[in-house]
């Protein structure tokens, strides 16, 4: 996905129609995000909105050696964990994950049997959103959006080890709950 | 590489299709956000307007308060004194009113510690001098235009006759009454004492700047433009330029030009102060041409050409200079001064030669010729201001180019070609 500069330019100036057709561009990539870091569609939308505006006001300034679709991506996910540290509640989560203790168990071997994979996406997603809000950015971040654990702990104000350690606990709830629903087998020789 | 886990590697492909319906909702949400980020911005800048106008309206309002005239002030310290004190110090005679000694009553202002009335009008004077700068600037001023007034007067002037009785506070005769002549000792008397009503005036004024500057170390005296430390101005003036000179013809000629622009002056002592800004300038009248031919040898030579010739260089300056303070109200300037080349408006035209006739084309006015002109410009300057008022002063200043403006190589002359000027400069101070 590369917009045509004209597009761009028209969107600049304040070109209505423009503006619309770039939204609808950037919709599909910003959605599947704004859904995954937040509880509800409202409040995704809210986000996707904040974060169009600012690839309108700061397009000029982006690099031309980023591809567009990773730029709006990292704006879109900037803009979500803004608004996830602006919450109230975001000391909490910080703290929260402690008490779980930062040791990180060793986990048993298993498969996904793929066979029995049923689940459509809008299930994977409340699996994700059913997690604690903390391990959810964590998780969201390390494993689909591909940070490193030092990044996050910049963004989220957290260390690394905190980070893996969200990691490792949202890992260890989504599948209790694969295994809940029977779609994945756990190597019993392993254990 | 690190293998990804399974259940990273699982919940990432699965979202990766996830397929969300845009709903038009959205967008309008989208555009409403837009809206008003756009109305902030615009609101923004009218704020800005806003505040830039409320603050030179207050500082013009400020200005106008702070600078209140001489006579402004002695007419409201007569509204306000009403304290009356006999002097034994002068019999003035005035306008067929005998005044005699010891039974004059006379409105003044509360006598001070600080004020001395054995001393003569001229001492006390130099002693408020002394304590004030800005006493000793109105009162030397006022002195001025006292003294000018009286040797211009051979016979009594009602007005000025008024004025004294004003000052003194005395019941004005009828007209008729006023036609006295008077020896010279009796007009200077009169003339010193509204010299010495109006010094008691300001001396209470000094006194109450002297009583703030020794009770705040870091106080300064209010009123005086020269006082302040940090001024921005408008400069607006005439200069007469010498053209440039070219030895192909007899061009060399003085033209006039505008200068316009802002100024900002720090001041850094009592005598020293720092001044630059931004103006506008031409350079008009130049002298010189350059031609532009083809020629075409088929059959008969022939000759097709453009000539241009500058008419003004249009070109930004930059003063940068000291100035030091001669006397409360004037000072001299020196310093250095920038210049870049904006544009040049110059005179085109076209011809046509042959060995049999030549045949002018149309002449046209042009922009944009700027080949064969240095871009920067650089030289000394001198000058001399005046201050009119607080915030007004006249100035004369010159200019001497130390950068040739024309490039000899491309003009294929070997000239002289420095900028040398004289202008007149009009400087307002409005703000602080």
């Amino acid at each position: 996905m590369n917009p045509d500069p004209k597009l761009l330019k028209a969107c600049k100036r304040g070109d209505r129609r423009a503006q619309e057709q770039l939204y609808r561009m950037c919709f599909p990539a910003l959605m599947g995000i704004c859904m995954r870091y937040f509880r509800n569609e409202s409040e995704a939308i809210t986000a996707l909105n904040e974060s169009f505006l600012k690839i309108l006001n700061n397009y000029h300034k982006r690099s031309t050696s980023t591809p567009f679709l990773a730029w709006i991506r990292r704006i879109a996910i900037n803009t979500a964990i803004d608004k996830f540290r602006q919450e109230k509640s975001y000391k909490t989560h910080i703290q929260a994950g402690y008490e779980y203790g930062l040791d990180e168990q060793k986990e048993a071997a298993f498969q996904i049997n793929e066979a029995e994979l049923r689940l459509d996406a809008e299930a994977i997603e409340k699996m994700i959103q059913e997690l604690p809000p903390m391990s959810k950015q964590v998780f969201n971040l390390f494993a689909i959006d591909g940070y490193s654990h030092q990044e996050i702990g910049d963004l989220l104000g957290i260390s690394a080890g905190t980070s893996k350690w969200h990691v490792s606990f949202a890992r260890k709830e989504l599948k209790q709950k694969l295994i809940r629903e029977g779609l994945i087998i756990q190597k019993a020789d392993m254990l | 590489m690190k293998e990804k886990h399974p259940i990273d590697s699982f919940f990432k492909e699965k979202l990766a299709n996830q397929q969300y319906p845009m709903k038009e909702e959205y967008w309008s949400a989208a555009a409403d956000l837009i809206e008003a980020h756009g109305g902030r911005k615009r609101k923004r800048f009218l704020w800005l307007f806003l505040l830039i106008g409320l603050l030179i309206t207050g500082s013009t309002i400020g200005y106008n308060f702070s600078t209140n005239s001489e006579e402004e002030l002695l007419a409201l310290r007569e509204l306000t004194s009403t304290t009356e004190y006999k002097t034994d110090e002068y019999v003035p005679t005035l306008a067929g009113v005998e005044l005699e000694k010891g039974g004059i009553a006379v409105k003044e202002v509360e006598s001070k510690p600080f004020l001395s009335t054995e001393n003569s009008p001229e001492s006390r004077l130099k002693m408020l001098g002394n304590a004030s700068p800005l006493a000793n600037a109105d009162i030397q001023a006022e002195r001025e235009v006292e003294e000018k007034r009286s040797a211009d007067q051979e016979k009594i002037n009602p007005e000025y006759a008024n004025r004294v009785l004003d000052a003194l506070g005395l019941e004005k005769p009828a007209l008729e009454d006023q036609k006295v002549d008077r020896g010279v000792g009796q007009r200077t008397k009169e003339k010193e004492q509204v010299i010495d009503y109006k010094a008691r005036v300001l001396d209470e004024r000094a006194f109450e700047l002297e009583e703030q500057k020794q009770s705040n170390p870091s106080f300064h005296y209010p009123g005086r433009a020269s006082r302040r430390k940090h001024q921005f101005g408008l400069d607006v003036g005439y200069a007469v330029n010498k053209g440039i000179k070219d030895p192909t013809s007899s061009g060399q000629s003085l033209g006039m030009s505008p200068v316009i622009g802002i100024s900002y002056r720090q001041r850094f002592n009592a005598n020293l102060e720092f001044i630059s800004g931004l103006r506008y300038t031409q350079m008009p009248s130049l002298a010189g041409d350059s031609t532009f031919t083809s020629t075409d040898f088929s059959f008969g030579a022939q000759v097709e050409g453009i000539n241009i010739k500058a008419l003004s260089l249009h070109q930004a300056e930059i003063p940068v200079q000291l100035a030091w303070y001669v006397s409360p109200r004037s000072k001299i300037i020196g310093g250095v001064y920038f210049r870049y080349l904006i544009n040049v408006q110059s005179e085109v035209s076209q011809f046509e030669s042959n060995p049999f006739e030549s045949t002018p084309g149309p002449i046209n006015r042009a922009w944009g010729y700027k080949q064969g002109f240095s871009d920067l410009d650089y030289g000394l300057q001198l000058g001399y201001f005046y201050h009119l008022s607080e915030g007004l002063q006249i100035g004369l200043e010159t200019q001497f180019g130390l950068k040739d403006i024309r490039d000899n190589a491309f003009y294929r002359i070997n000239s002289f070609d420095r900028n040398l000027n004289a202008r007149i400069i009009l400087r307002y101070h409005f703000l602080n």
